[in-house]
């Protein structure tokens, strides 16, 4: 290649470059910056507002363990992203095979589903909290009073299940409703000459060939319940007492109400550590299956 | 599309009764909510839950205006998405262009160190966010609230930018260089519009999380007069304990800028949340 060729793509990579600067400067400053700071702090002992800080090493990491309200916020917010998933995954694609037949007011069905996703979940907890512990027991009476999910700590994690559901169900449903319009008539038409009933169907045809999707949809939210806060803040405060605390919501409450921000910062490190293995992991195996299809 | 994928009439009927039940359990809500926001305080004390109220009256809405200070609150919300999304998409458009079409392992590299981004979430990171922005004067600046915000969207919007580059084939702003036009001229008369489906979807989607974002906006705007709808709306939520018709007007208000915003955008947020999750 002559030398004037590669001098050119030189300088044509430059200018590239040049394109991708202010978005990496803003990404380091934004991103990355608060991330070493983080771990920085971490390793101290400082509380947020007195300018003492003593590095401290690992010792903040260590305490992660024997700190039991930290194990308390785990134990609900696995629970939490666990039942989520789940529930999340099978009612989404269970609307999208039902609205994917031809039904009347298909659309409309499709657009109140969908909605709820759409508001803060501020507003969303909130609203069910209230109807929850206000609203439906007034209509309903006294026997059925159990409705108040949200203030027995037994039953306040199936109460958020419940509303955080009503609200991202529609979202992921367009996702798997768009994959299954891609599966070609022609797989069901065989399916169906050959005698094939409905879960078979489910379960040899249609689940492999919108793998990709599922992946997608099973990675992404599980992150998202690991991240659930806003939810919360306004559906139970993190009550009754402590049984509704998530992860976000206790290290929040650590660097603010109980002036622990280094210890905050450890567990926000370890969090984030632990957030990337996990999406790790279930990328490696829904891949795989993906593969299998 | 066909009808009868199920095979039985059976389970049809059985479909639909669950739709029903589908349908009620997301309407109900929607009703009591419009139910309540037109009660007076008397009829919530005497009346049942069901008693409708006497007349239309829309005090509880202005107590709620009133009560999030609306006009300023969805006035701060729109600065900061529209300050957000606009940028977020210009800098992420050069940069998913110059990452894709950048020869070498330096440009993969980059394109990696972006997408590790999408890992962390921000709320892992907001003490240190809020130090860094306590130190360098941006709290209680708006401006502050953007540039972070911007900050954690350029992962994914990278991301999406540089996919939907890579599907404009380079013969077309080939054939354009030899035309004679420079890369700037390129990018602006031929590369951005083509882009243009692209940057609808990512800045419909962007808008929405953008705008109701709580955790940034409530750690840097702490002054009243700068807070954004979502906040506003959360401190109401923590301070009103009883007075359910007020605080159900003031969910209605809430979500009517979204709601307009939706009606809208429908086609371009439906085709957005799908492409955002097939390109991964």
């Amino acid at each position: 290649m002559p030398a004037s060729q590669s001098r050119l793509e030189y300088k044509k990579n430059r200018m590239y470059l040049y394109l991708i600067l202010p978005s990496l400067a803003l990404y380091l400053f934004g991103v990355i910056l608060p991330i070493v700071m983080g771990f920085r702090i971490s390793l101290t002992d400082w509380n947020g507002f007195t300018p003492t800080m003593n590095f401290i090493g690992l010792d903040n990491y260590r305490a992660i363990f024997s700190e039991g309200r930290l194990l308390n916020s785990f134990v609900f917010t696995l629970s939490f992203v666990a039942g989520n998933t789940v529930i999340q995954n099978a009612a989404a694609l269970g609307f999208a095979l039902l609205i994917s037949n031809e039904i009347r007011g298909r659309n409309f069905i499709k657009t109140v589903i969908f909605v709820p996703c759409l508001l803060s979940p501020i507003l969303i907890g909130f609203l069910w909290a209230k109807l929850l512990g206000t609203v439906y027991p007034q209509m309903l009476g006294e026997r059925f009073s159990f409705i108040s999910l949200l203030s027995d700590p037994k039953t306040v994690l199936a109460g958020l299940l419940l509303i955080n559901n009503w609200q991202w169900v529609g979202y992921w449903m367009l996702i798997y409703l768009a994959a299954l319009q891609a599966v070609p008539e022609e797989l069901y038409e065989s399916a169906r000459i050959e005698g094939a009933r409905f879960w078979y169907t489910l379960r040899r045809i249609t689940i492999p060939m919108i793998m990709q999707a599922i992946t997608i949809c099973v990675v992404s939210i599980t992150i998202g319940g690991f991240q659930v806060y806003e939810l919360i803040i306004t559906a139970t405060g993190g009550g009754p007492g402590f049984a509704s605390e998530s992860i976000i919501m206790y290290i929040y409450n650590l660097a603010f109400s109980s002036e622990k921000a280094a210890f905050a910062s450890a567990n926000s490190m370890a969090f984030v550590l632990f957030l990337a293995a996990v999406s790790m992991v279930q990328i490696a195996i829904l891949r795989k299956k993906e593969v299998e299809s | 599309m066909n009808t009868t994928r199920y095979g039985r009439p059976l389970a049809a009927g059985l479909a639909y009764l669950l739709l029903l039940a589908v349908i009620a359990l997301y309407l109900l809500p929607l009703g009591m909510t419009i139910l309540y926001s037109f009660k007076t305080n008397q009829e919530m004390l005497t009346g049942s839950a069901l008693s409708l109220p006497a007349r239309i009256q829309f005090d509880n809405f202005v107590s709620a205006v009133r009560k999030v200070d609306y006009l300023r609150s969805v006035t701060n919300s729109l600065i900061i998405t529209v300050s957000t999304v606009a940028l977020a998409l210009f800098l992420s458009g050069l940069a998913g262009y110059g990452i894709t079409r950048g020869q070498g392992r330096q440009f993969s590299a980059l394109y990696l160190f972006f997408i590790l981004g999408l890992l962390i979430p921000y709320q892992a990171i907001f003490v240190p966010t809020y130090l860094i922005g306590s130190r360098y004067g941006m709290i209680n600046s708006r401006l502050g609230v953007v540039l972070f915000s911007v900050a954690g969207q350029l992962p994914f919007c990278v991301f999406f930018m540089a996919g939907f580059v890579k599907t404009i084939p380079q013969e077309i702003e080939q054939a354009a260089v030899i035309d004679g036009c420079g890369m700037f001229k390129t990018f602006i008369l031929i590369v951005l519009p083509l882009l243009k489906p692209a940057l609808v979807a990512l800045s419909v989607m962007r808008s929405l999380s953008v705008w109701n974002d709580y955790l940034l906006p409530k750690l840097f705007l702490q002054r009243k007069s700068l807070q954004t709808l979502t906040v506003a709306i959360a401190n109401m939520f923590g301070q009103y304990r009883y007075n359910l018709n007020v605080a159900f007007s003031a969910i209605i208000i809430s979500a009517i800028p979204i709601l307009v915003f939706y009606l809208a955008n429908q086609r371009n947020i439906e085709k957005g949340i799908v492409s955002g999750a097939v390109k991964g």
